[in-house]
């Protein structure tokens, strides 16, 4: 019995639901990324500004370098954070493609089987 | 050099993908389990960082139109209201369950039987609990400097910055989670 399986028609499903996925999410999130860097550089530029011009102390100097950095490492948490929700989706929707394939297959065959996709672990 | 049109960028994601695309079948047929890779959607914390960030963004408002140094006792209970909501926040935020390690989910193993999978973790807590405590520990500090008459507008301003800076972070990612 030949099951019939489309293995190019499933690839290029793949290939346009990843390219949909990567491209809404990079278009989401440059915003993010320019309006981040952009904020940063802004005031790293102040505390420079305001150590030059004595507007603050040795004290509240360190304490705003300390902050920067404490920010600064805050955005590339995010940036993982948001890479890794790119990674779940992608990884989700091509195994959602692979299993409903399967499944498309085999009620076409006439098998009365139904596999079902694993659910996401909760903790 | 020639800017690339859109046809071409499509072009060239269609070709990445296609690339990875055994990798990713490969990993796909070693496991076939969807993953979860951050923490469910609460709709009540981005509602309460929506209202944190409201009540300090008057402080600040009311800072900058104040005569400093001085005047800290008008603005206490602002302080007070807004620095306990973040603290709170950053308490829910942290209390919400987390996703098990990446590698564990993927693969279902842990690579050496000598790591742990925690630390595996590129995330120990949603990075947006970082983001609300550094944003608390700003207002902190400013709120401190306000009480010993040492705040000038000056220096508030480099706080606001700071300020947004890490609300926006939280946000972004808190918003982002919701799938």
């Amino acid at each position: 019995m030949t099951i019939p399986f489309d293995t190019e028609a499933i690839g290029k499903d793949i290939v346009d639901t990843l390219n949909g996925i990567l491209n809404d999410d990079i278009s989401r999130y440059v915003s993010f990324f320019k309006s981040q860097t952009l904020g940063l550089a802004k005031q790293a530029a102040w505390i420079a500004e305001a150590t030059a011009t004595g507007e603050i102390d040795a004290d509240t100097r360190d304490w705003f370098i300390g902050n920067l950095q404490r920010m600064t490492e805050d955005f590339i948490r995010t940036l993982v954070g948001l890479t890794l929700l790119t990674i779940e989706k992608a990884w989700n929707a091509v195994v959602g493609i692979l299993w409903g394939a399967i499944n498309t297959a085999l009620d076409a065959a006439s098998i009365p089987i139904q596999i079902p996709v694993p659910s996401a672990p909760s903790s | 050099m020639m800017r690339p049109t859109r046809k071409n960028r499509v072009a060239t994601g269609t070709l990445t993908c296609v690339r990875f695309l055994p990798l990713v079948i490969a990993a796909v047929v070693l496991t076939a389990c969807a993953i979860k890779l951050a923490p469910d959607y609460d709709r009540s914390i981005i509602d309460g960082i929506t209202d944190a960030n409201e009540q300090a963004l008057i402080l600040f408002a009311k800072v900058e139109s104040a005569s400093l140094p001085g005047g800290y006792a008008s603005r206490a209970d602002a302080y007070d209201t807004v620095i306990g909501k973040f603290e709170a926040l950053a308490i829910q935020i942290k209390a919400r369950p987390y996703p098990r390690t990446q590698i564990e989910q993927i693969f279902g193993i842990v690579p050496s039987t000598g790591t742990q999978p925690e630390d595996l973790r590129p995330l120990e807590v949603p990075p947006s609990y970082n983001s609300i405590q550094t944003a608390s520990a700003t207002l902190t500090r400013m709120r401190d400097r306000d009480k010993g008459g040492n705040l000038t507008r000056g220096e508030a301003k480099g706080y606001r910055n700071a300020y947004v800076t890490s609300i926006e972070q939280a946000i972004t990612y808190e918003k982002a989670i919701e799938r």
